[in-house]
């Protein structure tokens, strides 16, 4: 097997060796069945607003930061990282590994809210289409969040300052059209264009835009390369 | 790549921004060989291995592992490895079995009969066996040990590094690891770092000796066999051992010590246990450039006393490494 898959299965099974991804799971589909039922018992509707609204929140915090925050910083404390640097294994193929590996968490994680859109589809008609690429926006985003926590645990051997750096950047990329939002002109430019809450609108539409897919592969490939960049930087340290 | 030199160093260097860990290290080691690595804290004992292994890189310096150089090939060089280091790296929610499985994959060990045999060879080896199907999160430190020694031999590597192996063995664990390293390294490389000189003696057939004692990085201070680094070191122990004439109690170690102090050449006398009640026992220390046996035995002799006992012995390599590793303030302050 590909060392990448293998140190991804590893890593994906430690979700479940620990109580760390039932409590996540389990969490995230409380959160989401609040809102959910919330709506409709009060407003006699069922919606999947909820869904496309609240777990990109939870994303931010805690989902992803809590899965993200052990993946280097982890290996670096109990010195495993030395064991898995020191086999024949490339450290690409150790960040992307690992990156996998929480992508499936959070796969598991959507697959499993798939239950409230069969909910809705059985109380009237449902269009798929738009649910599926709403599910697609919330993966891009998921995938754009995991590397940038990927980074930050790369740097320390403290999982609650990595869970923080990875929840102060995931809010300010999220949240920016709030936080910046009388900034005007280029700066104003910038900020939409960074803002992951308005890359993400269009899918919870049922928009697929090219522009915000590459933007969110973008942003994990570019936050995967610092993590093996910051790896491969102990050996010239 | 067939060749019997197994590790080859060249001027290994490493700096971090203005402290010096390693410093200028040269080095060979060959098939075959069990060298003991020994030095004290912050000697760069873990630098060396660390930068043999792939896991930092020198600052400058060549490093070679089986002819492939460890910064520009480093899988080939992790494929001829098996590495143990400082703290035994086990992932404590898995078994012991699935964690050697883990290896296993990472190490590209084919699934199958050849996989089952390299298991079950290293549960043999290493005495997994009682806790084989254990998490590791349950196991001793010495049960953690030998499953961190299991990982570092599964692929049965041609070179074994071995960072302080058996810190946390007990005396009998020792003995069996020690004894089995001594078996396979008539066949494979071992480099064994230890604090422990006793290990040492009985499992290597040769020892480097770094030391960074005047702070400026370590340095290798002693290179060879035991008994080489043994007749290196600047002195020679003689034990002496005095009764009174004809089996009477013998003379009191301030007398004794009085008598050989006058002899010229000692630099220290000291008196040591003996089982004899009539006989009183002392340590000369003297340079090992002259023999002082007969002074001894005549100043002893001269009293009146009998000559009980008299030996001339290299020092043990306990001495000569306090000796090539204190520094000199440490040395003051110890004599003090």
């Amino acid at each position: 097997m590909n060392s990448t898959l293998i140190v991804a299965r590893r890593e994906f099974r430690s979700n479940f060796d620990s109580p760390i991804g039932y409590v996540v799971i389990a969490l995230s589909l409380f959160g989401v069945g609040l809102f959910f039922f919330r709506d409709y018992w009060t407003i006699n509707r069922a919606s999947l607003t909820p869904l496309f609204t609240w777990l990109p929140w939870a994303f931010v915090f805690p989902i992803i930061p809590a899965v993200t925050m052990r993946l280097f910083a982890e290996e670096k404390r109990t010195g495993t990282l030395e064991l898995l640097i020191t086999m024949p294994v490339r450290d690409r193929e150790v960040v992307i590994g690992k990156f996998l590996a929480t992508l499936g968490l959070i796969g598991v994680l959507l697959l499993l809210t798939v239950s409230y859109p069969i909910l809705v589809g059985r109380l009237g008609n449902l269009d798929w289409g738009p649910i599926g690429v709403g599910y697609f926006g919330l993966l891009l985003e998921a995938s754009a969040g995991i590397a940038i926590g990927l980074y930050f645990s790369s740097l320390t051997e403290n999982q609650i300052v990595a869970f923080m750096l990875t929840f102060i950047v995931l809010l300010f990329l999220f949240a920016a059209d709030y936080l910046f939002a009388s900034f005007t002109g280029v700066a104003g430019d910038l900020v939409a264009f960074v803002s992951f809450q308005r890359r993400l609108a269009p899918f919870g539409r049922g928009l697929l835009d090219l522009r915000n897919v590459v933007y969110f592969l973008s942003v994990a490939a570019f936050f995967l390369m610092l993590t093996t960049r910051q790896l491969e930087s102990r050996k010239w340290k | 790549m067939a060749t019997d030199l197994m590790i080859h160093t060249k001027g290994l260097t490493k700096r971090y921004e203005d402290f010096v860990a390693v410093d200028r290290i040269s080095f060979d080691v060959h098939r075959g060989e069990v060298v003991g690595f020994l030095g004290p804290n912050g000697a760069g004992k873990s630098t060396t291995m660390r930068i043999l292994t792939c896991f930092i890189s020198a600052t400058d310096g060549i490093a070679q592992v089986h002819g492939f150089d460890v910064f520009e090939e480093p899988l080939e060089v992790r494929k001829r490895i098996g590495y143990l280091p400082q703290r035994a790296p086990l992932y404590p929610e898995m078994t012991v079995h699935e964690y050697l499985d883990f290896c296993g994959d990472l190490r590209q060990l084919p699934v199958g009969e050849d996989r089952k045999k390299a298991v079950r060879r290293v549960v043999e080896v290493c005495g997994l066996r009682s806790f084989y199907t254990k998490e590791i999160r349950t196991l001793s430190h010495g049960q953690r040990q030998r499953v961190g020694l299991g990982q570092s031999l599964l692929h049965d590597p041609p070179l074994l590094i071995l960072d302080e192996p058996t810190a946390d063995l007990d005396p009998n664990e020792k003995r069996e690891f020690l004894t089995y390293l001594r078996e396979i390294g008539e066949a494979r490389t071992v480099i064994l770092s230890t604090h422990n000189i006793s290990e040492v003696e009985f499992a290597c057939s040769r020892t480097l000796i770094i030391s960074n004692k005047d702070g400026k990085g370590g340095r290798i201070v002693a290179d060879g066999p035991i008994e080489t680094i043994r007749a290196g070191g600047g002195t020679v122990r003689y034990r002496l051992a005095a009764g009174g004439a004809s089996g009477a109690k013998g003379p009191a170690f301030k007398d004794l010590r009085d008598a050989l102090g006058a002899v010229k050449g000692p630099e220290s006398i000291r008196e040591i246990t003996t089982a004899d009640p009539n006989a009183t026992r002392v340590e000369v220390v003297g340079s090992k450039d002259s023999d002082l046996r007969r002074e001894l035995r005549d100043a002893v002799t001269a009293k009146g006393w009998d000559l009980l006992e008299l030996s001339r012995e290299l020092p043990p390599l306990e001495d000569v490494f306090r000796e090539l590793t204190l520094s000199e303030d440490r040395r003051d302050r110890r004599a003090a």
